[in-house]
């Protein structure tokens, strides 16, 4: 753990806003590493930020533009990070129901379409790969797609104090990745 | 099976121009092609409750999609088997053929992921074009009916080297053939233009014959062309294994090096246990890794060859260029080092051709020497050489090698002796690593690799021995190293007869390699005629080194002939005269002091013996460092002498000493070096010693099991501890189990070492002692006299004085007192004679003597007996005499302790009727035994009933009746419902209870050994 201290004892189990306190920690370990950041162009700096013990859980395959990584400051990579680590815990979870179904095939198709626009599913290709019919096809994205907004909100309800406010840790998050897109 | 799930664990991919997402237009994405940005924002969407039957969950069980028996293209997926975060691995079945295989398929759908895709398909196309047969063969590339890529390929049924690392830590041969299969087919992809870029052990695996398979090319790079694609990768791999360039993410400046780097790291964490670098994190673990040296292998497990360190140390080079040129370069290395050639760092060389060369260039080589060797050698090799060869005109140099060689030739005799007679541990050590630390000595000594000295010191030895010109001496030297002592007897004889009359050293070593050949074939008469000779031809004053050798020499003749005390007083002086000459500190010394404290044991003298152990502890400790092989080998001396093995300590403080050495050696050397079985075997025996019995019977299943699978069922070691579980077996009670399991070890006994070999005949002597126990007296007496039988033939009639110890015990429970007299009185004349008054096993026979003259009434004798008794024993054991260790008779072995010699007195008072004294002594045992053993011991009840028959005799029925309670209730407990001593204690209790009163003219002697006459007369007048 890269992050020293007993900062997570103070925080909990109160929780409290989890992410700034991480994200305070970085901002200490950063100014060091700052010092031995040598011609690393890219890559290097990044690589650090997803290996922390406490986003083991989620390994990540996250790509990311060298371009954002070169232009971000490290708090608002953190906050990428972090929106990258919310989302894929949502995801194992639903992972996890579809498994312990016997239906994780299920789960492989249709993930990728958990965000798609209706127009961008093929429903018949769907139903040809997995044997099953149309209407089945769509009722199953629809319940697949409630229960992973369903877990997304649990996951960031765990890191905010109050759950009045997810939307707006939501918010922050998707502003953060957003402004990644200039 | 994380095993296939290479990309899972990878760092985080940097890509140059990502897609832009339709939606939202942010760029990150995840691995399997998702949007995070997007998926972020659906949860902004408020969640409407669900009704129970239109649950996610009651949907998923209507549908009909099941995981596992569905059909992918040509195949029937059976189950999957990993996960990473590309892509998901299937066992499947080939349609219409029954052949199993892994199907690897891409999860990625999203059409923004084309990377995705294209990295996979690369995947596929790179390996499926490799055809090695240490590569995970691609059997198909195909596309599923969404229009996505998979492929199948071998399955590998034997997981990966990740999951068979630990139970390959033992066995650095097999992790060294491992990594130079994967090195030469990494070299083979490298010659098709292919980087790995992300060995490690969990991308190796094993197919049913533990082949490995190297799979997951799904970094390969094509090292001939430079496409978009592979620029945009940047940052790929696993800390921990990745090469610090890649690391730094200089995808471009790649090279077969960074495999190469990998490989080296495979290497070092099969050999270790790790990886070479660790750290809580990844970004510490590459830090360190571009910024310090690699640890050296070594420094981790100090056992490991110093060449594989060397490969390792290559490998991790931070600079590609200092690495191994190639995976080829690097494989062959390995391939060198399994067939015990030099590896290429160190210079090549050819020992006979050497010998020949330097035998004609003899000046030139003794002027060598003379530089070069130590001490008493270059006296030794110059005059030699001058005088058996003749001079060449040529003037060429000589190596240095070669030099280091023949010094090898001539100190292997004293390196032998050292690793043979240095620590207690290496009596029960087996040949191989007595052959192992032989060689790290030796190597050390000459300043050679170990490695090749193994290979290459047997060879030189052969070119010696078949060269009819070479020195005599060096020729015995090449016969003892090659084993063939009568041969290395007779030919450094004929050396010292051949030397010059003025040349005493080389006549004094010559015979002192004599005497240790004849001591090497056993032959201790001839080793002490030899050794004599030596002596006369030494001189103190003028060669104090010589006199000194010739003078360890025959101290360890002397205690082979278990002359102990006379072994002891020359050790005494060799450690003086070493002492002076070389220090207190040097090898020499210490080497005397460890041999003189073993005798101390022996005589034995245990307190002196503790108090040289811990010193020689200290001294290591300081000398070597806390944690140094043979500092532990001190605290095993320590931990030996304190515990039965060896005599009179304290059996906790011994088990403190053994787990000591037992967790470092885990730690240090892993759990199956031969040297952490024997610490494990050393627990047990301490734990049985203490009479933890169950737990040491674990112990030593335990080893036994290890030993097995490391040693051999056959080895030395795994016999001993095999006849020791026997015994312990039998001890324990468990009889039947016992006497099979000794039988058993016998029986391997005989037919690797034969009828007559000492350890075969310690076999037969335990299996007599169970039988004994058992009861079967005619078998158990049959045993033994076949035993005195071959001994007398072995090791000479005088030498078998334990034995017939044994055979009068056994004569005695039969009854046959007058015979076992005769036999208990030749032991007893025989151990004075050889091992002196104070030897334990002299003692031994004395109370063996003094119980059967108890048998027979002959009560005069036998109280002036076992008052010298008494008095030895206090005199030898001090103030061990009464401890716990001293007086817990083994049932096997059933000895007087120096508690039922004083029983024994008591008893003999009595029947002379000298009450008042026999009283004193009973109390005296009782309280000690009660503190010592506790009220239910055998001991402890045999006292008992034996005062309470006094009492008895003399009319104190009340207290009488107490104390006969007492042996009367402890008895069904300690010996069993049937034994015949519980019913005669019952018996002589009832009697009392009955008011009967008991006269010494119906029963002579109760001390309860024998019983014969098993139930006391009981009086009615």
């Amino acid at each position: 753990m890269m992050l020293e201290g007993d900062w997570l004892k103070q925080v909990d189990p109160a929780r409290g806003r989890f992410r700034s306190l991480l994200l305070k920690s970085l901002q200490n370990f950063l100014n060091d590493a700052a010092e031995k950041k040598h011609a690393r162009k890219r890559g290097g700096d990044v690589g650090f930020v997803s290996w922390d013990d406490w986003m083991a859980e989620a390994p990540s395959n996250l790509s990311v533009s060298a371009e954002t990584l070169d232009s971000f400051s490290p708090e608002r990579v953190f906050d990428l990070r972090w929106a990258a680590t919310v989302v894929e815990q949502a995801l194992r979870h639903l992972r996890e129901e579809c498994e312990s179904k016997g239906r994780l095939r299920v789960f492989d198709a249709m993930s990728a379409y958990l965000t798609a626009e209706r127009s961008e599913i093929s429903y018949a290709k769907l139903a040809l790969s997995l044997g099953i019919a149309e209407t089945a096809v769509k009722k199953l994205l629809h319940r697949m797609r409630e229960r992973y907004r369903a877990l997304l909100r649990d996951e960031v309800a765990h890191t905010v104090e109050n759950p009045a406010d997810i939307d707006d840790e939501i918010r922050h998050l998707c502003a953060a990745l957003a402004a990644g897109a200039e | 099976m994380k095993a296939f799930c290479g990309l899972s664990d990878s760092l985080a991919g940097v890509v140059e121009n990502p897609a832009k997402c339709a939606h939202c237009d942010a760029t990150t994405w995840l691995g399997n092609g998702l949007c995070v940005s997007c998926l972020l924002r659906t949860g902004l969407t408020p969640v409407n409750p669900v009704s129970d039957t239109e649950s996610l969950e009651s949907l998923l069980a209507a549908v009909n999609v099941p995981d596992q028996k569905w059909r992918l293209g040509n195949y029937e997926i059976l189950e999957e088997v990993g996960r990473g975060g590309m892509g998901v691995i299937y066992r499947a079945r080939q349609r219409h053929s029954r052949r199993i295989v892994a199907v690897k398929r891409v999860l990625s759908y999203h059409a923004d992921s084309r990377e995705t895709l294209e990295r996979f398909r690369r995947e596929a196309e790179a390996a499926a074009s490799l055809d090695h047969p240490n590569i995970l063969p691609i059997y198909e590339v195909s596309e599923s009916e969404e229009g996505l890529p998979y492929f199948s390929m071998k399955f590998a049924t034997g997981g990966s080297l990740q999951g068979a690392a630990h139970a390959l830590r033992g066995d650095p041969k097999q992790c060294v053939a491992i990594v130079a299969k994967v090195a030469r087919a990494t070299a083979y992809a490298h010659d098709h233009g292919i980087l790995h870029r992300d060995l490690k052990p969990g991308n190796i695996l094993l197919d049913g014959h533990a082949e490995p398979l190297v799979c997951d090319f799904g970094l390969a790079k094509w090292l001939d062309t430079t496409s978009d694609l592979t620029r945009t990768l940047t940052t790929f791999g696993t800390p921990g294994y990745i090469a610090p360039e890649q690391a730094e993410g200089r995808a471009a400046d790649l090279t077969p090096a960074a495999d190469v780097y990998s490989l080296g790291a495979i290497l070092f964490d099969l050999l270790t246990g790790r990886p070479p670098f660790m750290g809580e994190h990844a970004l510490s673990v590459i830090r360190q890794a571009a910024e310090n040296p690699a640890p050296k292998l070594r420094s981790l497990v100090p056992s490991l060859d110093r060449d594989l360190e060397t490969i390792c140390a290559r490998c991790l080079e931070r600079q590609p260029q200092a690495r191994y040129h190639s995976a080829a370069d690097l494989g062959e290395d390995l391939e060198r080092w399994l067939n015990g050639r030099p590896i290429v760092a160190r210079p090549v060389f050819a020992p006979a051709r050497i010998w020949r060369w330097s035998r004609r260039n003899p000046k030139l080589v003794g002027t060598a020497a003379a530089c070069l060797f130590l001490g008493g050698l270059s006296i030794w090799v110059q005059p030699r050489l001058t005088s058996h060869t003749p001079a060449s005109p040529k003037n060429v140099s000589v190596s240095p090698e070669t030099l280091k060689l023949r010094q090898a030739l001539i100190e292997y005799r004293d390196a032998d002796i050292e690793v043979q007679y240095s620590h207690l541990g290496w009596t029960n050590a087996g040949q191989a690593s007595v052959q192992e630390r032989l060689y790290y000595t030796l190597a050390t000594r000459v300043g050679f690799d170990q490695k090749l000295l193994r290979e290459e010191l047997p060879k030189f030895a052969e070119a010696v021995k078949r060269d009819p010109d070479a020195p005599l001496f060096e020729q015995a030297s090449a016969a003892y190293i090659a084993k063939d002592y009568p041969e290395a007897e007779r030919l450094s004889l004929r050396a010292a007869n051949n030397a010059e009359k003025w040349a005493t050293g080389e006549v004094t070593d010559a015979l002192n390699l004599a005497a240790w050949s004849a001591c090497r074939s056993s032959d201790f008469s001839r080793a002490m005629d030899h050794s004599r000779e030596a002596e006369k031809s030494t001189d103190r004053q003028h060669d104090p080194k010589r006199w000194a050798d010739i003078q360890f020499t025959m101290a360890n003749v002397f205690l082979s002939l278990n002359q102990t005390p006379e072994a002891e007083r020359r050790l005494q002086e060799v450690l003086d005269v070493r002492s002076r000459v070389y220090g207190p500190e040097h090898r020499q010394t210490l080497r005397a002091r460890r041999r003189r404290a073993f005798v101390l044991l022996v005589l034995p003298k245990y307190a002196e013996a503790e108090r040289e152990y811990r010193e020689l502890i200290r001294l290591d400790e300081k000398i070597l460092g806390p944690e140094h092989p043979e500092t532990l080998y001190s605290h095993w001396d320590l931990a030996l002498a304190l515990s039965g093995d060896y005599g009179g300590g304290d059996p906790e403080v011994a088990l403190v000493e053994m787990r000591h050495v037992l967790t470092l050696r885990e730690k240090v050397l892993g759990p199956e070096h031969p040297d952490t079985l024997r610490a494990r075997g050393a627990v047990a025996a301490n734990l049985n010693n203490a009479g933890r019995y169950e737990e040491g019977i674990e112990q030593m299943r335990e080893l036994l099991r290890l030993q097995e699978k490391v040693l051999g069922p056959e080895d030395n070691g795994t016999l001993l501890n095999l006849v020791n579980l026997g015994t312990t077996l039998a001890e324990s009670g468990k009889l039947a189990e016992g006497e099979a399991t000794i039988r058993r070890a016998l029986q391997l006994r005989e037919k690797t070492l034969g009828a007559a070999h000492h350890s075969t005949l310690y076999c037969r002597e335990e299996l007599a002692k169970t039988l004994a126990l058992q009861e079967r007296y005619v078998e158990a007496e049959t045993e033994v006299r076949e035993i005195i039988k071959l001994k007398d033939t072995t090791v000479g009639v005088e030498r078998s004085g334990w034995t017939r110890d044994l055979l009068g015990m056994i004569l005695d429970k039969q009854g046959r007192h007058e015979e076992a007299e005769t036999e208990i009185r030749q032991a007893l004349h025989m151990n004075e004679k050889m091992q002196g008054p104070e030897n334990s096993a002299t003692l031994d026979s004395r109370g063996n003597l003094a119980r059967n003259l108890c048998y027979q009434g002959k009560n005069v004798e036998a109280e002036e007996l076992l008052r010298q008794s008494i008095a030895l024993n206090e005199k030898v054991l001090g103030s061990t005499t009464y401890n716990l260790m001293n007086n817990t008779s083994s049932p096997l072995s059933d000895t007087v302790t120096p508690l039922a010699s004083r029983m024994l007195l008591a008893n003999t008072l009595r029947d002379q009727q000298k009450y008042a004294e026999a009283e004193a002594e009973y109390k005296l045992v009782i309280a000690v035994d009660e503190k010592l053993l506790g009220s239910e011991y055998r001991d402890t009840l045999d006292v008992y009933y034996n005062f309470a028959y006094q009492l008895g005799q003399i009319g104190r029925i009340p207290e009488a009746e107490l104390f006969a309670a007492r042996a009367a209730r402890g008895a069904p407990k300690a010996w069993g419902i049937n034994h015949p001593k519980t019913r005669k204690y019952a018996a002589f209790l009832t009697a009392l209870e009955n008011g009967r009163k008991i006269t010494l003219t119906e029963v002579k002697f109760h001390d309860g050994f024998l019983v014969k006459s098993s139930i006391p007369s009981h009086p009615s007048r």
